[in-house]
């Protein structure tokens, strides 16, 4: 049971990291686009100390068409009590609805909906579905995702939501020609929702290293509300 | 000595010509964002044929492209290639030297 427990905990707290990585936030979603055929790879690390776990999550995103992109993810949890293994394998459709570009500016909004079916034999598969928003304008980008994860049987539901902006530190101007690298300040609230528990809310402030087919990205990650845990996040992705 | 002078003006005269087929290109782009979302447009313009250059301006919001060597393309290719990777296209305009 208490394995259990720590699992849904784990499950609403980490294990929903990363479901998307491109440009963009820590741990929300986004909607910028992916290219026919491109793919972004990304591994993510979450690290708490108390209780002491760790979540290596690695996430893939395919470009279908210019609006439509396929994105998977798994979590592998590393628990202090030896409650090892996967997570929810997540497969998500990701649909852009709606798109207004203008010069350094975008702003997008994108459905998406998926499957996640649990490793562990305790859960149940889960059916998402959401929304996912971002707006770019000059230096800073926003995004946000609100999503419902419904259980097909007698384990709980999921939800979450996140508000992230990140805000290009470096360099304060463009060169006229070229594509830079730039570091950028993230800061997110975020929610983690499983049925049964209150809703965790944590906050995340990090930063990016964004070169054009690479981006590191670290940060920390700290309850408002819940177990008072505080999470340390590193990251990569890759454009292929 | 004079030969030589020739066979320089003729060099000279060369290159001045195979620069003048040189056609640049550029199209205003709407939507780009970060570099990491950029990098597969600069890619998808490098891959056509024609191209031999693609520069990137997220300053001024729009690509140069310089094409080989008495390759032709259409505006209405360029504007393809810019929306299949997930951008708005603009004018495009011939920017060659002498144009």
């Amino acid at each position: 049971m208490r394995s259990h427990r720590a699992f849904t905990w784990l499950v609403a707290l980490v294990c929903l990291v990363g479901d998307a990585a491109h440009a963009g936030g820590l741990r929300s979603l986004v909607a910028l686009p992916l290219e026919p055929g491109g793919i972004v790879a990304r591994l993510q690390v979450v690290a708490a100390s108390s209780p002491d776990n760790m979540t290596v999550t690695g996430t893939v995103l395919y470009g279908l068409t210019t609006r439509q992109t396929l994105i998977f993810s798994v979590p592998y949890r590393d628990l202090e009590r030896g409650d090892d293994g996967f997570g929810y394998l997540t497969g998500l459709y990701r649909r852009t609805v709606y798109q207004h570009d203008e010069p350094n500016a975008t702003r997008r909004v994108a459905v998406i909906g998926g499957l996640r079916v649990p490793t562990d034999s305790d859960l149940d598969p889960q059916i998402s579905a959401g929304l996912v928003a971002t707006v770019y304008r000059q230096r800073s980008e926003w995004d946000f995702d609100i999503v419902w994860m419904e259980a097909l049987g007698r384990s709980g539901n999921n939800a979450r939501y996140d508000v992230s902006w990140q805000y290009r530190l470096t360099p304060s101007e463009y060169p006229e020609w070229g594509i830079p690298t730039e570091w950028q300040s993230v800061i997110e609230l975020g929610g983690r929702y499983a049925e049964g528990t209150e809703m965790v809310h944590q906050l995340t402030v990090g930063a990016l290293w964004v070169h054009p087919s690479w981006v590191l990205e670290t940060g920390i990650i700290q309850d408002l509300n819940g177990p008072d845990t505080t999470s340390f996040l590193l990251g990569i992705r890759k454009h292929f | 000595m004079r030969q030589l002078f020739i066979v320089a003006v003729f060099f000279f005269l060369s290159a001045a010509v195979v620069g003048a087929d040189e056609t640049v290109l550029e199209i205003d782009i709407n939507g780009m964002t970060c570099p990491f979302c950029v990098y597969s447009l600069e890619r998808e313009l490098g891959r056509l044929s024609e191209v031999k250059q693609v520069l990137i301006s997220l300053r001024s919001s729009k690509a140069r492209l310089t094409l080989k060597e008495g390759a032709h393309i259409d505006a209405d290719t360029l504007r393809e290639v810019v929306l299949e990777a997930g951008f708005t296209p603009g004018e495009v305009r011939d920017v060659s030297e002498g144009s």
